[in-house]
């Protein structure tokens, strides 16, 4: 049995997470993960913290979504390319498909959320990205949730292409969700988000998106309409926490 | 009549990219003057953006000759009343007569 109550240094601390010793410097800067100090001032985490924090998704997810210097992400975590992220999308689907805890229409329509969400994060900043390219996708199937990441331009950005009249991060956001409209225009596309909608307004799927200083969120219990609103802090990209 | 079987293409159909991709395989096996029918059986997921774009294509090709079999795949089943909504042109004729269909 591991001994969770055992004191690591920062070193092993970043190994344990996958991530850099400078990162974990930086994220107690910013007091997202605060180290132990002994007697000696010597810096030291507890096992037990860093296996909390390993497993809260939405935690990494977030943080990675908003440090000002992006945080180096284990290989399950990110995915750089879209290829890599298509790939992964499928082994999740086969995964709750044959999970007997979720239904196949879920399992489905599941996968089609997080597919479009996915996918509009690559191909809205493709030759775009304004540092680290790529998303940070993980899921956890026993806390049913599954979070979504970029450190792309956001949806305002994105949408001021084709109507610069778009003033606020929850206009973008309402329009986003509510009109067909494509950051890529004249291409014919712009309905992935409202199918998104209507499927998390009527199934038993949650879904919380923000970009910049505003959200949209919808419940995991039925009946619920999306709303958007204005969020406590500012993410430039996007970050969305899907639940069901 | 030609069916174009998407289980051919993998179990998670994602992106406008792949979208292309497929029809631009499929696109060498298929007479433009023969009707084409899909078959969504033993495809987890289709999303919007991948059907759209694969729909595009073969409808461009062959003039809208496309019929969609009937299926209760619940991916398709959400994205096909969209793409009605959002296009004026062959995929949305195509898309509402498939929903006429499965709605008989």
């Amino acid at each position: 049995m591991v001994n969770t109550d055992k004191k690591v240094r920062i070193g092993e601390a970043a190994k344990i997470l996958g991530i850099s010793v400078q990162t974990l410097r930086n994220w107690e800067k910013s007091g997202k993960l605060q180290p132990q100090r002994s007697a000696g001032k010597q810096r030291y985490y507890l096992l037990k913290d860093l296996k909390s924090f390993a497993l809260d998704i939405k935690a990494i997810g977030l943080a990675w979504a908003i440090s000002s210097i992006p945080p180096d992400l284990s290989s399950d975590l990110y995915c750089e390319r879209q290829d890599r992220f298509t790939s992964r999308l499928s082994k999740m689907g086969s995964e709750f498909q044959n999970n007997k805890n979720i239904s196949e229409e879920l399992a489905s329509l599941i996968t089609l959320v997080v597919g479009e969400i996915g996918d509009n994060s690559f191909a809205h900043n493709v030759g775009n990205w304004p540092d680290v390219p790529g998303i940070f996708y993980s899921y956890d199937i026993r806390k049913r949730i599954i979070v979504l990441a970029d450190r792309g331009r956001g949806v305002k950005a994105t949408l001021q292409q084709v109507r610069p009249s778009i003033a606020t991060d929850t206009e973008a956001l309402t329009v986003a969700f509510n009109e067909i409209i494509s950051g890529r225009n004249p291409e014919k596309r712009g309905n992935g988000l409202k199918v998104v909608r209507n499927v998390t307004e009527s199934k038993e799927i949650g879904l919380l998106l923000r970009s910049g200083i505003a959200k949209v969120s919808v419940g995991v219990k039925k009946p619920d309409s999306i709303i958007t609103k204005i969020a406590k802090e500012n993410i430039r990209g996007t970050y969305s926490v899907i639940m069901f | 009549m030609q069916t174009i079987y998407l289980k051919k293409f993998g179990n998670v159909l994602v992106s406008r990219p792949l979208g292309q991709e497929a029809f631009n395989a499929i696109r060498p096996q298929l007479n433009p003057e023969v009707p084409v029918q899909i078959d969504f059986d033993q495809v987890l997921t289709i999303t919007p953006s991948w059907l759209d774009e694969f729909l595009t294509n073969l409808a461009d090709f062959n003039k809208g000759k496309v019929e969609l079999l009937p299926t209760t795949n619940p991916s398709v089943l959400a994205a096909l009343p969209v793409l009605a909504t959002a296009r004026k042109d062959l995929v949305a004729d195509i898309v509402n007569r498939a929903l006429q269909q499965m709605q008989k």
